[in-house]
């Protein structure tokens, strides 16, 4: 199975711009085939971002001028982590047919709907799919509805107004994918364990535990991961508690892999060890959050700052880690530059989400989270690629180190140039045997190589076991191999040879048969002449009907 | 044991994927049967006009030559929105009788991507004025039959929980089989390895399969083609191909290949026999009506060459994985799931199993995905193989086969770095006095034990920075870093009485010494040069002992 064919490796770039062009070609087919026709709305939606007026200003809010309300497109809005207002006005158009409001990737915002004003009501349609706040809108009425939204990044392209079959099939799109891209990450993941058991690499541990928290941490941010927990743990500060002990988690376990991934330690150590503290920051910037759980209870604001802090030193942490693994790259090491392809896209969109919730963006700069997710599954995807690169450079390097031993690769039995030197300093009482595996051929034919490859190695051990340490056994090419037996005579040449025809006769699995031809090295003659009589004895060996030993 | 902690764990996680339980009641409505007359659902009129409706289910037998099934679902008192479910019924369609005269049909075909796999469902509406008619039948063709057990009511916000779980285990399935596949093609343009070839093919090959085995593979296609009969072809020929290069895949991993050649043989046989079945069955769907013999008998042909070659490869892997060969094992833990499932198939095709037996699409769609993460395993022993085997090839290029110390090349490196280090350097000569006789009279055996003892003495004097190298023949050298003359000459003493004095010496030796002090106008040569001018002087002057220069 290992048999060392060794090409010129494609370029790396050449190999991107395939991915890449293939990935461009699968997105517009998949994007076309979810896209579907949408029903009238019915609805008109105004929004009105008011910052200083809260959700309890419900006079306020309706005394507010018509010119104050905007549209939804091109309205932006801010972010801040301690949550913002976003005041939402529902005019009915035409309402006859059942319409729902659909809030899009806001689990944690709370919406208050006031239907009735002076009356709050929370009225979110359970049973939907993660990411889907859903509200069912009355029937037949005439008054305009408002609606008021707190979360750290209200959006007015959070909201739409579907009818059910629309939403059903919204749902079914975000969860395919969301599953999907699961799906790949989770496999890459146990694939990472798999490697940490075999070859006990710490590397892999990191990245298995990177990979975890990342996905615990992107499914919570899409809402999905309530749905797989149970229901006592769902709601609460203990959720909020859980997102940020998987960012730490992810953020610490990350940094480790990614500095013992690319190396970047072996060329930057001082600017690693700063990341590898600022991880460990890191790490410590949930005790604000943890404070914050029912035995300790602390503040909102304890919570907040923990929050904000760790946002800080993740932004710290990829300004860090970008430009240390692009210097890495650049001189030219290969793991570095596949981090770069697999993880920037990912780091770029944790940076802007980052950004946002730091409030340094528009909340409108948020993405959905199924982007995040679809990163997180191309990054492991090129982690395979990572993985594959170092399997291949250990063989070539395997490969490399056997030659140099003069070694033939496949068997380790001596090469022919190694053994060359040998059978012209071998004295006048030397002997060589010529042998050859009879009818190896139809073996490689009908098995096919790898078995033909196994039988070779299986032959070259059961000879080197007749062997002396001073004997050398070498490979002459295809099934053919010579034996040099300095400081021997020729009736224990043949005694050797007939010992080696036996123990391969022998063997029940796979079943050959050997012939040998033997010569003992005349005083005078050239190294040429003497191959050429073992050779000639193997010939009468095979003429004689194969499995036999015949002296020259 | 790590890998029985790696299965645990997977099983965990699978677990975790899989969907719970679903709550079924009434909610209103009250169901009963009726085994139908014909296979197309057509006769409302003589249902109807019959007063045999059961209340409890109608007997599969029947339900076996019918192949399909009426139900009637009177409202109660107060009857709750609901949907009555069909489950695992991948080739029935419901057929909906509320507006007699004009059957509305539902099935997988018509309405792909908006019924989760194996959850064929029909909406009841809330306000009814009587008791709705509707029946389950299967497609022309089809070789499962319709059970009354795969009917069951469930509450709108229950099918809709249902169905976005079905979804989600399917797609996550896929997700898990395409990173796979991916990872498989990417090591075999790595490595250049069949095996990761084959494997990549096969689970290609097998996630068309499992969205075959759900219905779900309609999605895929335009509606063009969603009827014809393409969509059987390419699934067939896909079920073919997976066949084929499983097998390939499984005689190369698991060692089975080498070890059962026979075996082997007439697997790949059996599997060549699938193919040829596969292709006569696709030739008969494309024939259409005429060709309905040719499909049936290419189907059989297929299915069950696909049983016997699951049947022949089991005891060869078992007895290699009971031998201790890891792959074997790995496959039998990730394999076996998927290859009950589809033996399951087929026994039921056979006739020998009965319907209630009959495994579901999802068993297998998470026998796959559990399959493809133990592929993870061969992957990573793959890995290990190479880093291993790369870590043994160093230390051969690097080390004297006989004795275990350096070779000449390595050597030569070693010098070269303790001539370029400005810090003090000694070199060793040693050369076994009188070996030649030992050779001739002792054989060339006691020869060799003789060096590999000398080796483990010297090594034994000498510190982990300081290098040992047989130049060849009974020749070492050895270089004592940082170590001027007065340490090296007490190091080269401590060399040569711990093998003139050493008892468990196979013959008794000794070593003459020349040691040489590294000079700041040395090259390698020239400091090697006089290293063997002072081992000439030592042999000169009666053997066993230290001569020093420099």
């Amino acid at each position: 199975m290992s048999r060392s064919t060794r090409r010129p490796p494609a370029s790396l770039t050449a190999r991107c711009r395939a991915g890449l062009v293939t990935l461009l070609l699968l997105f517009p087919g998949i994007a076309a085939a979810v896209d579907a026709e949408r029903a009238d709305p019915g609805w008109s939606l105004d929004f009105y971002a008011g910052g200083d007026i809260g959700c309890a200003a419900i006079e306020a809010a309706l005394a507010l001028p018509d010119a104050t309300w905007r549209g939804p497109s091109g309205l932006s809005t801010p972010s801040g982590v301690a949550g913002r207002t976003l005041w939402l006005r529902l005019s009915p158009q035409a309402p006859t047919a059942p319409r729902k409001l659909v809030l899009r990737w806001e689990h944690n915002a709370t919406l208050n709907d006031w239907r009735d004003p002076g009356q709050r009501v929370i009225s979110h349609e359970p049973g939907h799919a993660p990411g889907f706040t859903v509200v069912s809108l009355p029937q037949g009425r005439s008054e305009p509805l408002l609606m008021c939204l707190v979360s750290p990044t209200p959006r007015a392209e959070a909201f739409a107004i579907l009818t059910a079959q629309e939403l059903e099939a919204a749902e079914r799109v975000v969860v395919i994918w969301m599953a999907l891209l699961a799906g790949v990450i989770l496999a890459t993941c146990a694939m990472a364990l798999a490697f940490f058991l075999r070859l006990r690499a710490p590397v892999f541990a990191a990245y298995g535990l990177y990979s975890l928290c990342l996905l615990g941490y992107l499914l919570k941010d899409a809402g999905a991961l309530e749905q797989l927990l149970p229901l006592a743990l769902q709601k609460g500060v203990f959720d909020y508690a859980l997102g940020s002990v998987l960012v730490s988690g992810a953020a610490a376990a990350g940094v480790r892999f990614t500095v013992l991934f690319t190396r970047c330690d072996e060329d930057w150590p001082r600017m690693s060890t700063w990341l590898r503290r600022l991880s460990l920051l890191a790490l410590l910037a949930v005790i604000p959050v943890l404070l914050s759980l029912p035995p300790f209870a602390a503040g909102f604001h304890v919570q907040i700052a923990g929050v904000v802090a760790q946002n800080i030193l993740i932004a710290a942490m990829i300004v860090l880690i970008v430009p240390l693994v692009a210097l890495s790259a650049r001189r030219g090491r290969r793991e570095a530059r596949i981090y770069l392809i697999g993880w920037l896209p990912l780091l770029a969109l944790l940076m802007l989400a980052v950004l946002v919730i730091l409030g340094l963006l528009p909340a409108n700069a948020r993405l959905s989270p199924l982007w995040g997710m679809g990163a997180a599954a191309f990054a492991s995807l090129v982690l395979g690629w990572g993985l594959v690169d170092r399997a291949r450079r250990d063989r070539i390097e395997r490969d490399l180190a056997v030659e140099r031993a003069g070694r033939d690769p496949l068997t380790g039995a001596c090469s022919r140039g190694a053994l060359r030197p040998l059978l012209e300093a071998a004295g006048a009482p030397a002997v060589l045997l010529y042998l050859d595996i009879d009818h190896f051929k139809p073996i490689n034919d009908r098995h096919g190589h790898a078995i033909g490859d196994r039988c070779l190695q299986r032959f070259t051990q059961r000879c080197q076991a007749q062997l002396r340490g001073v004997d050398v056994f070498a490979r002459q090419g295809g099934e053919e191999f010579l034996a040099l037996l300095p400081d021997t005579a020729l009736e224990e040449g043949l005694r050797v040879a007939e010992r080696i025809r036996v123990a391969v006769a022998n063997d029940d699995e796979p079943s050959f048969t050997v012939s040998i031809g033997v010569a003992q090295r005349q005083p005078g003659e050239t190294v040429h002449d003497w191959i050429a009589r073992a050779d000639a004895a193997l010939y009468q060996a095979k003429e004689a009907g194969r499995d036999r030993v015949v002296a020259g | 044991m790590p890998l029985t902690r790696g299965v645990l764990l997977l099983l965990l996680l699978v677990a975790a994927l899989s969907p719970g339980p679903l709550l079924a009641g009434n909610l209103g409505w009250a169901m009963s049967f009726q085994a139908a007359a014909d296979l197309s659902c057509d006769q409302f009129e003589s249902a109807l006009a019959r007063d045999d409706w059961n209340t409890t289910g109608v007997d599969a037998a029947a339900l076996a030559t019918s192949h399909s099934l009426w139900v009637r679902l009177s409202p109660g008192a107060d009857p709750q929105p609901a949907v009555v479910v069909a489950r695992n019924q991948i080739a029935s369609e419901w057929v909906d009788y509320r507006e007699p005269g004009l059957p509305q049909r539902r099935s997988t075909r018509t309405s792909p991507g908006s019924t989760a796999p194996g959850l064929l469902g029909v909406e009841l509406p809330d306000d009814p004025d009587g008791p709705i008619h509707l029946c389950l039948g299967d497609r022309p063709g089809s070789t499962s039959a319709v059970r009354t057990q795969a009917i069951e009511l469930l509450a709108a916000a229950e099918f809709r929980a249902a169905q976005r779980s079905g979804f989600a285990v399917l797609a996550a399935a896929m997700g898990v089989m395409l990173a796979m596949a991916a990872l498989s093609l990417a090591f075999h343009a790595g490595l250049r390895e069949q095996v990761f070839a084959d494997y990549g093919i096969y689970v290609l090959c097998f996630a068309i399969y499992v969205l075959h085995s759900v219905d779900a593979l309609p999605w895929l296609f335009p509606q063009a083609l969603r009827e014809g009969p393409s969509l059987r072809v390419f699934a067939l020929l896909a079920m073919a191909v997976m066949a084929v290069h499983g097998l390939r895949f499984t005689l190369a991993f698991t060692g089975m290949g080498e070890a059962w050649p026979r075996m082997s043989l007439i697997a790949s046989l059996i599997a060549r026999i699938a193919l040829f079945g596969a292709l006569l069955a696709s030739l008969g769907v494309l024939l259409g009506e005429n060709g309905l013999l040719l499909r049936r008998s290419g189907i059989f042909v297929f299915n069950a060459s696909i049983g016997l070659m699951i049947l022949s490869v089991v005891a060869p892997v078992v007895e290699q994985a009971w031998r201790g060969r890891r792959e074997a094992r790995i496959y039998l833990l990730g394999w076996l799931p998927p290859l009950v499932v589809i033996f399951g198939f087929i026994l039921r095709y056979l006739g020998i199993t009965p319907e209630s037996m009959r495994p579901s699409g999802s068993m297998l769609m998470q026998a796959a995905a559990f399959e493809s993460l133990v592929l993870g395993w061969g992957i990573a022993e793959r890995a290990r193989y190479y880093r291993q085997a790369r870590k043994e090839a160093l230390h051969l290029a690097e080390h004297d086969p006989l004795t275990g110390a350096l070779n000449r090349d390595a050597f030569a490196k070693v010098l070269k770095h303790a001539l370029q280090d400005p810090a003090e350097a000694s070199l060793l000569f040693l050369d076994v006095d009188h070996f030649k006789p030992i050779n001739d009279r002792h054989g060339h055996a006691a020869g060799d034990q003789v060096l590999r003892r000398l080796v483990q003495r010297c090594q034994g004097e000498l510190r982990g920075v300081d290098a040992l190298a047989r130049l060849g023949g009974e020749e070492f050298v050895a270089v004592l870093a940082g170590a001027g003359r007065d340490e090296a000459q007490r190091v080269a003493e401590r060399i040569r009485l711990a093998i003139s004095r050493d008892e468990h010496a196979p013959l008794p030796v000794t070593v003459s010494i020349g040691l040489a002090v590294k000079r700041a106008e040395d090259s390698a040569e020239s400091w090697l040069a006089r290293a063997d001018q002072a081992l000439y002087a030592a042999k000169h002057a009666g053997r066993d002992r230290v001569a020093a220069v420099g």
